[in-house]
């Protein structure tokens, strides 16, 4: 199974060996860094099951078992949480390259639910002039 | 921030305006203060507190020619070299003469409601209010990111609108004013760095600003919106942990 971003409400921005992700229908934003950010890039990037756990028992010294079944509930994780969606989309074989040789660690995903009032996006385009709680059309 | 007017007075509400280029929008913006403050039922004086963010332009007329109706209304303007947005809301910090404070963008609409908020307010309370916007397309155009639609389903909730608070002007010195870095995150910057204070910010669900979408805002760029706002993220998360860190360090 290949994978895409859930496009319809998350966002997420990698920088170094860090990837955020926000979702903004729940409010939570989360953080994935080493081995957890590089999953997020490829998985992000279109890539199957099958090329991740590929690159990553490749790419990081570790047990080769371990890794692919850490891979295997780390993404069904992030598919749970409704971060990622499966797609068919084709993958940036190109993406593999920019993964460097390290020692594995165990992905994990660190959630923050302290600003969901910040983040929490409703759809405003039919919120009438009176505002919340008045959707549009609302005689009262 | 620099530093400030040290003798503000407690009994007003001092509406901070930057303007960069709102030629077409400042009348609307200036005259919904004025029709608050009619229509509103409280005495309060409330000074509008334009920052000019160095760009020479139309507006600084039609500022000079503003008279508000309502009495209670007074103008005070101040022009400043070119920072941002940030950087102009800083120096109306700076030069108001109310300790309670509230910002205004000068393409949107301030409305009564805000102005009650004032005379609900405990003048020996740091709390915070943030209310909601309410949304208004004009122009055909469309509202930009980064509001992502969820689900026709969802629940609906408000839409807290950070720049619109009611907060005291010593608390925005405390806290060290909004980060001039941000093109427009500074806002979000500065309600996270509120709560990470322990300042109480309490959210309010009345509609406190008409916020327009006309095809010229500065959040149609997509892509500095989004910056801005994962650094925001970024740097609560840092801040966040390195309160945890030293937590556990002792």
């Amino acid at each position: 199974m290949a994978y895409k971003v859930t496009d319809t409400h998350i966002s997420h921005d990698t920088q170094g060996n860090e990837t955020v992700v926000i979702d903004f229908s729940g409010g939570t934003y989360y953080s994935l860094v080493g081995t957890a950010s590089t999953m997020w890039v490829l998985a992000a990037s279109g890539a199957t099951d099958a090329v991740i756990v590929e690159t990553l028992t490749s790419r990081y010294d570790g047990d080769a078992a371990v890794i692919a079944d850490q891979t295997t509930s780390f993404l069904a994780d992030l598919i749970a949480r409704g971060l990622l969606v499966a797609s068919d989309s084709t993958f940036d074989a190109a993406v593999t390259a920019r993964v460097t040789r390290t020692s594995w660690s165990e992905p994990k995903l660190e959630a923050f639910n302290d600003l969901n009032d910040l983040i929490l996006m409703d759809p405003i385009h039919d919120v009438d002039d009176a505002g919340w709680p008045h959707p549009k059309g609302d005689v009262d | 921030m620099t530093s400030a007017n040290s003798t503000t007075d407690s009994c007003g509400l001092s509406v901070i305006i930057p303007v960069y280029g709102n030629v077409l929008t400042l009348q609307r913006t200036l005259d919904s203060v004025d029709t608050s403050a009619t229509a509103d039922h409280g005495d309060f004086p409330i000074e509008v507190v334009v920052v000019f963010d160095g760009l020479i332009d139309a507006s600084d007329e039609l500022v000079a020619a503003w008279k508000p109706q309502s009495p209670r209304v007074i103008l005070s303007a101040h022009h400043i070299a070119h920072g941002g947005i940030g950087h102009a809301r800083n120096a109306g910090i700076k030069d108001a003469q109310y300790e309670l404070l509230t910002f205004l963008d000068a393409d949107d609409e301030l409305t009564s409601t805000r102005l009650g908020l004032v005379r609900d307010d405990d003048d020996a309370s740091e709390e915070v209010i943030i209310g909601v916007q309410s949304i208004r397309v004009e122009n055909n155009a469309t509202i930009p990111g980064p509001y992502v639609p969820t689900s026709v389903d969802a629940p609906r909730r408000p839409q807290y609108y950070p720049t619109s608070m009611l907060v005291r002007r010593e608390t925005m010195l405390a806290i060290g004013g909004f980060d001039e870095s941000y093109a427009v995150g500074d806002d979000i910057d500065l309600v996270m760095r509120l709560t990470e204070s322990g300042i109480p910010v309490r959210m309010v669900d009345e509609v406190v600003v008409i916020r327009y979408f006309h095809g010229a805002n500065a959040s149609y760029d997509e892509q500095v919106s989004e910056g801005d706002f994962f650094k925001a993220i970024r740097g609560h998360m840092r801040r966040v942990r390195e309160q945890d860190d030293g937590i556990q360090g002792h």
